[in-house]
């Protein structure tokens, strides 16, 4: 996985709602408005550790600390949620 | 990561314990409209209406309380010249918002805004689609025309909106034709259509609007014409004791919207019910977290049903659309039964026996 730092979009808003975090964009199309994005507990750390200026390598340390989970599993689950974040715009 | 229907997840934190989900802010109460059934008209006080900044703090509030949906409605709410302002601030504070209007004002600038930064719902009143009877709603002429190219231009620019109607004897005979005019702008999205048939006394005491609602029989038979599904609805309810009795609760107040969603009116008074301006309060001196969690239900919880009333364990009570906030504003009386709600629900159990 290419180590790279990654920065969240100002025009994605994130909110805690019921022990949830919850992405709200604020610009979409028209057939999106009607739902929104949930994020489980590890995606919320993602999202969190998430900052301008924190690298892939660091996040995924900081994982590892966080979750008992082998280094690939890692691997999969933030390749997972990094392409959905990218597919809703959610981070550049 | 889930991406989730709103509705489904509005459903999934709606829970017992109390606290803000949902909200509806009046801008204003100013039209350029005079519907014969508003209950806002003449309670229009422009210099009383909180400014752009007042209205961000409390935004500010109600978001720090974890509120997820605001509505933002009037009057009319693009009356106000700030409302793009207050749009793009609560949304850029994370709100799902919805936005109630006559949909006179789709000027380009506010096409265009609302395109690349859609509402949640975008609801538009259209009452008729017969030139003449629209007018005699609205009061003015020429307000027709107005309407049918605003929404034009809406649907040119391909804005996504709903159509409400609200059914009352001068246009009862428009709502399949509104119905299907929202089905040939949607297809098969028929959730874009919605009609009420509330129609209740204004705020300043006239009641001329009640003149124009529906009878009990009109109502009933409308509703076995075109909404099968209401009735259907009402019939597992008469069938269950079990429902009639959690209507009897000690509380004046029964109903338990209070719980979970608020209004606040043009001038910065928090409420716990659209219709009354009981236990209302001054946010912008109390703070929306006092006013929401600490002063309201104190009072609701306070004020005790009056169990010698005609109302109170009624036994068609479930079928009933009246309530204390309505009773005052027909009556003067919180706990006076009023007789065209009596005569709804009496018309609704007979309908089904």
């Amino acid at each position: 996985m290419r180590d790279i730092v990654l920065k969240k979009n100002p025009n994605m808003i994130s909110r805690l709602i019921d022990d949830e975090v919850v992405l709200l964009p604020i610009f979409n199309s028209s057939k999106d408005a009607n739902y929104i994005y949930t994020l489980n507990k590890s995606a919320s750390v993602v999202w969190e550790l998430i900052n301008g200026k924190r690298s892939l390598k660091k996040i995924k340390e900081e994982l590892l600390k966080e979750f008992d989970a082998t280094d690939k599993q890692i691997d999969v689950q933030i390749a997972a949620l990094f392409k959905d974040l990218k597919e809703i715009k959610a981070i550049k | 990561m889930q991406k989730q229907n709103i509705t489904g997840f509005f459903s999934k934190i709606q829970n017992a314990r109390r606290k803000v989900i949902s909200g509806q802010i009046e801008l204003t109460y100013r039209c350029n409209l005079s519907c014969i059934y508003c209950f806002c008209k003449g309670s229009e006080e422009k210099n009383k209406e909180l400014k752009t900044n007042e209205w961000k703090k409390i935004i500010d509030q109600i978001h720090d309380e974890g509120c997820l949906q605001l509505c933002f409605t009037g009057g009319e709410p693009f009356l106000r010249p700030d409302f793009l302002e207050l749009y793009a601030y609560a949304k850029r504070k994370g709100f799902l918002i919805t936005i109630f209007t006559n949909g006179h004002f789709f000027t380009d600038k506010i096409i265009n805004y609302l395109k690349k930064s859609p509402p949640y719902v975008l609801r538009i009143s259209l009452d008729s689609l017969e030139r003449d009877i629209y007018e005699k709603i609205t009061g003015v002429s020429g307000s027709f025309d107005a309407v049918m190219n605003s929404i034009k231009r809406a649907i040119d620019a391909r804005l996504t909106f709903d159509i409400k109607m609200k059914c009352l004897k001068i246009n009862k005979t428009q709502l399949m034709d509104v119905y299907n005019f929202t089905k040939q702008l949607f297809g098969s999205e028929s959730h874009r259509f919605s009609y009420g048939f509330s129609v209740f006394p204004r705020f300043n005491g006239d009641k001329s609007p009640c003149k124009h609602r529906l009878s009990p029989k009109e109502l009933i038979s409308l509703w076995k014409k075109y909404d099968k599904e209401i009735l259907e609805h009402e019939k597992i309810r008469i069938n269950s004791d079990e429902y009639c009795l959690k209507q009897t609760t000690d509380n004046l107040y029964f109903c338990t919207s209070w719980k979970s969603y608020f209004f606040i009116n043009p001038y910065g008074y928090l409420r716990f019910c659209l219709l009354t301006d009981d236990f209302s309060v001054d946010v912008r001196h109390i703070g929306f977290k006092d006013s929401f969690h600490g002063i309201v239900p104190g009072l609701i919880n306070q004020k005790k049903a009056d169990r010698k009333s005609k109302c109170y364990g009624c036994r068609i009570k479930s079928f009933c659309f009246s309530c204390p906030a309505r009773a005052y504003l027909e009556k003067g009386d919180k706990k006076a039964s009023v007789e065209y709600y009596c005569k709804t629900a009496r018309e609704m159990v007979r309908s089904m026996a």
